[in-house]
């Protein structure tokens, strides 16, 4: 619900209606997009956001492998390389939680 | 009019304004040279009792050592119970009551020393108790030296790979009820290997808070904490 009023807070929208907000989301970002999108019809209620649509973009974490000398894609949320299994501290992509744009009702 | 839609880039981060915020407080914090720590875990670990231990023994004037000046804000949604316990310490202790919030964010602990009518300057130590939630709290940066994430033996050791993003944004792993391990059964291992599988290189402190196992030792960080943050 939090994340949902900081999109609402942060659009602004100079009075028009929006169709659609489009928004990234990392895996290692905290936020579950099923969750997300559950709580959007609730929170946006009553905003320049109701009714908008919400698009999702869903970011994988990769990490660096220091042992492969290559970024790998997780396939879950265990900072281990799916390849050679060793521990990688480096998150290079997953904590996104942006904003990408608005669309506005013409 | 125009009939077709217009798109306007943003591209900005959700959670901007909470990161703002809480990096104002955080160098203001370091310019009063008050070491900040907060603790989040699930309800039940342990974090009042850990915290009035450990407030109770910084409270006491170490040999050789000032008295240190400690303050603690504590979320909770309805009830005062937890700010009562930690009163205990002999600390002064602020509620935020929390309300339908399930975490705190930078400005309510703002707010809060303000109601509360404490200087930064003052304190050397502000322990910021989250409200029970291991999801919620990971995306709100407080302006927070310090998070500990806490975990009890008696909560099974895959918890840190249920939970890893609050794992990913706290400093310190701390597990609470070591007394109870060995009627836990508790596999120390396996725990470890959680964290460290969520967070690599994460700093793990074992502890009880009823039998007093590392509660020493980890005052004494906090002691040497506030000496670093003091410059």
């Amino acid at each position: 619900m939090s994340i949902v009023q900081s999109v609402t807070d942060a659009v602004s929208t100079d009075g028009g209606r929006v169709d659609a907000v489009s928004v990234r989301v990392g895996a290692m970002s905290g936020v579950i997009s099923e969750a997300l999108t559950f709580a959007w019809g609730a929170a946006s209620g009553g905003t320049a956001l109701a009714d908008a649509r919400l698009e999702i973009e869903w970011v994988p974490a990769v990490v660096w492998c220091e042992a492969c000398a290559a970024e790998r894609e997780l396939p879950g949320m265990r900072m281990v390389c799916p390849a050679c299994q060793t521990r990688c501290p480096r998150l290079v992509r997953g904590r996104e939680l942006d904003i990408l744009s608005v669309e506005m009702a013409g | 009019m125009n009939a077709t839609p217009r798109i306007l880039e943003v591209r900005t981060q959700i959670l901007k304004k909470n990161d703002e915020l809480a990096r104002s407080l955080r160098d203001r914090f370091q310019a009063a040279g008050c070491l900040v720590v907060s603790l989040v875990s699930s309800p039940g670990t342990g974090k009042t009792e850990f915290l009035t231990q450990l407030m109770t023994r910084l409270n006491a004037a170490a040999p050789g050592q000032d008295r240190l000046k400690i303050a603690a804000l504590v979320g909770d949604l309805r009830t005062d119970n937890d700010a009562k316990r930690l009163a205990a310490s002999g600390v002064p202790v602020w509620q935020i009551e929390t309300g339908t919030m399930c975490h705190l964010e930078a400005d309510m602990v703002e707010r809060a020393i303000d109601e509360a009518g404490w200087s930064i300057h003052e304190l050397d130590v502000l322990f910021v108790e989250n409200v029970g939630n291991l999801v919620c709290p990971s995306g709100f940066d407080l302006g927070e030296d310090l998070r500990l994430v806490m975990v009890s033996t008696t909560e099974g050791e895959d918890k840190p790979l249920k939970y890893p993003t609050i794992f990913n944004t706290a400093d310190v792993a701390v597990i609470t009820k070591m007394d109870l391990a060995a009627a836990m059964e508790f596999d120390r291992d396996a725990m470890h290997n959680a964290i460290l599988d969520v967070r690599p290189g994460m700093e793990i402190v074992e502890v009880s808070a009823k039998s007093g196992l590392g509660m020493d030792g980890f005052a004494q960080r906090v002691r040497d904490g506030v000496l670093a943050a003091r410059g």
